[in-house]
């Protein structure tokens, strides 16, 4: 699903350059429940962020379900993101101003060409249902708990059922039992067939998936099995 | 992104960022409905001016003049006939149509039907071809020679007074008596005394100018505290008649012929009739001039008039009359000059109306600038689901056009609505010679420029932060 071969990301500054990853090479295979551990400045989100087409700026080669993504013009990518891979943030990053479920239709309004839903509509009331919050379809997002916010943020990430889950922190701003819940939607949506890539920081989450991935200083450092 | 989804989305924006655009709008408000004002007054002065005191769509030639410094005096070109063939071939020119004065002394009196008392004045009279105003006036056929040999062989009718003999209209002879004149012939003629025939009256024009230069000075200052001159509309003087004696004023008389007396009878105004006077179909004029002048003074013209194919060929045509050793009548360089102060000042309103819109455009790209620095984590996500550069692009710049409609449209209304004051308050003022019903004429390029300057002003405003949001790695905006 995804490869990466030889990627390098650095930050340039004046005074010398930073490197976020270095010459990075690694295989996530179709159907994976993986989790990219490491402190901060690791180079845990830059990996997410090139995995997923939100930055170009790197050296090395990227495949993403057989696209290399280096190679796509900013539309194709854009289309790419639009129909093949799902985001799910740490902080929701949910539009305050749309509804919950204009939320998780907000896919619809950039497709291109075919549409991949005859009826986006129905298929987000019923991502809503299965996240368990179909009655909260109206509501603003700042009406909501921050556990009802990350769900709308995976119905919104479902939409076209992208096949690729990218989540930068997901747990990060949920307190344990609705963290816990969410791990287990990411476990679940895993077994639907859904290859599930989860940054984290957080040791529950490691022990939920099963590879873990461990980076420092932008090198991995560790490819192993996680707790299940 | 369709049509659709970015309406909706433009519409979400500007619904939470109501305060922000509100703002920008106020700009394009008064730059717009400053525009809408000032056009439509120096467009509504315009067609005053051009339209009713200086034509603009012709040019008027005149013999040159050689100007001695104490007074002109003759030494050009003569107009005649052959004068008016060569300015026919001009290229530019649609028509040419001479003009021709009364060149011996008349008088006319009569107006007690409008006035209450018998009017005597001094006649300046002239005359053109009627086919020069057979569009300008309702009934075309009243502004004839009705002194010129008729044929009824056809079946045709003749003129009131006449009969058909042998194919041919011959005035009825009548017998001549001061208090029966009016009534003894059938229509409109009456009975001639020199001629002992029922003639029709001489079809007369009187120029628009002249009715609002009675009404709006003559009236007041001819009134007397017994006796009020009354002021008159076209609809009240149509059909008038009036004594014209031909030969003979309080000036002098003609040495060549008796002097004659004929009715008048106004049919129509128009803006080719001579200002302060009247005008006569053509072939009465030659016929008089002839009689009281000799045959040089039925034979040359005193203007003619070439009426333009377009506009915009009036400088060309105006050097090649020019070149032909004629000059252009005043009313025609006057008409030169009021188009160039109006085109003048009608250019300085539109600048300083769109330096308030550009100045707005400024401000509307301040106002952008800042939106997508509070909007850059949102730019992100738009970008993460799917958006390209070009869908954020188009995002933003449909946010300015729809200030853009918006303070237009508002702009036109408050610019229209201030015309309409501006008029209300004008319609309190006394009347004054040319006072329009409106001051303000608004042709639809006013509506079209005015909304598409306010778009075009706030698209050019938002294309460099709509650009700027563009270039956001996606990243980077949601690192935010």
């Amino acid at each position: 699903m995804i490869r990466l071969r030889n990627v390098s990301k650095r930050y340039r500054s004046a005074a010398q350059d930073e490197y976020a990853l270095r010459d990075l090479t690694l295989t996530i295979e179709p159907g994976e429940l993986v989790a990219v551990v490491g402190t901060s400045g690791s180079g845990k989100t830059t990996l997410l962020n090139i995995a997923g087409g939100l930055d170009r700026d790197f050296t090395g080669e990227v495949e993403v379900a057989g696209n290399a993504l280096s190679r796509l013009s900013d539309r194709a990518l854009s289309d790419f993101r639009n129909r093949a891979i799902g985001f799910v943030f740490q902080h929701f990053s949910l539009l305050d101003h749309l509804s919950a479920l204009e939320n998780v239709l907000l896919p619809a309004t950039f497709v291109r060409g075919t549409p991949p839903l005859p009826n986006p509509r129905a298929r987000g009331m019923e991502l809503l249902e299965k996240m368990g919050i179909g009655h909260k379809a109206k509501e603003r997002p700042g009406n909501l708990s921050g556990g009802q916010k990350q769900r709308i943020a995976i119905a919104r990430a479902l939409l076209f059922t992208p096949r690729l889950l990218l989540c930068d922190e997901p747990t990060g701003s949920l307190d344990t039992t609705t963290g816990q819940q969410i791990i287990e939607t990411f476990q679940q949506l895993n077994a639907e067939g859904y290859t599930v890539v989860i940054i984290t920081h957080e040791a529950r989450v490691s022990e939920a998936v099963r590879r873990v991935i461990r980076l420092e200083d932008g090198r991995l450092v560790d490819d192993g099995k996680g707790g299940t | 992104m369709t049509l659709g989804r970015l309406v909706a989305l433009v519409g979400q924006n500007v619904s939470r960022s109501k305060k922000n655009f509100l703002m920008s709008a106020i700009g394009i408000v008064v730059g717009i409905s400053t525009f809408v004002f000032f056009i439509g007054l120096s467009e509504g002065i315009k067609d005053v001016v051009l339209g009713r005191i200086f034509l603009v769509d012709q040019v008027e030639v005149v013999a040159k003049k050689l100007d001695t410094g104490f007074m002109q005096i003759g030494g050009g070109r003569v107009l005649d006939e052959s004068a008016a063939v060569d300015l026919r071939k001009l290229p530019g020119v649609r028509t040419v149509s001479p003009k021709m004065k009364l060149t011996f002394p008349t008088r006319g009196y009569g107006g007690e039907s409008l006035f209450g008392k018998t009017i005597w004045a001094e006649i300046i009279a002239d005359g053109i071809e009627p086919s020069l105003v057979e569009r300008e006036i309702d009934k075309p056929a009243d502004f004839q020679d009705f002194d010129a040999d008729f044929s009824c062989a056809a079946g045709e009718t003749c003129p009131d007074g006449q009969t058909c003999e042998a194919g041919t209209c011959v005035r009825q002879p009548c017998e001549y008596k001061e208090d029966t004149a009016l009534a003894i012939c059938p229509g409109l003629s009456y009975c001639a005394e020199d001629t002992g025939r029922c003639e029709m009256p001489i079809p007369a024009l009187a120029s628009n100018q002249l009715l609002e230069l009675y009404n709006g000075s003559l009236a007041t200052a001819m009134s007397s505290a017994r006796n009020r001159m009354p002021k008159l509309s076209k609809g009240t003087v149509l059909g008038f008649q009036l004594y014209l004696t031909l030969g003979k004023s309080f000036l002098g008389k003609s040495d060549r012929a008796k002097p004659l007396t004929r009715r008048v009878r106004l049919v129509g105004f128009s803006d080719q009739a001579i200002s302060v006077g009247i005008t006569l179909p053509i072939a009465y004029v030659k016929r008089y001039n002839d009689r009281f002048g000799g045959p040089e003074a039925a034979s040359t013209y005193h203007s003619i008039i070439l009426r333009v194919a377009d506009q915009t060929l009036v400088p060309q045509i105006v050097a090649q009359v020019r070149a032909l050793g004629f000059e252009l009548a005043e009313s025609t360089e006057n008409a030169e000059r009021a188009a160039d102060i109006i085109k003048t000042v009608q250019s300085v309103f539109a600048l300083v109306s769109f330096i308030i819109v550009g100045i707005a455009a400024i401000n509307i790209s301040q106002m952008f600038f800042m939106l997508i620095a509070q909007r850059r984590r949102e730019i992100g996500v738009l970008r993460a689901v799917g958006a390209s550069r070009g869908d954020v692009r188009v995002i933003i710049l449909g946010e300015a056009a729809f200030i853009g409609l918006f303070g237009g449209a508002l702009g036109i209304a408050a610019g229209a609505g201030a015309a309409r004051l501006a008029d209300y308050v004008a319609s309190k003022l006394p009347d004054f010679p040319f006072k329009p019903e409106s001051f303000f004429t608004f042709p639809t390029w006013v509506w079209l420029g005015a909304l598409g300057g306010a778009v075009f002003f706030c698209l050019f405003g938002a294309f460099f932060p709509a650009n700027a949001a563009a270039r956001q790695e996606p990243a980077a905006a949601l690192t935010q």
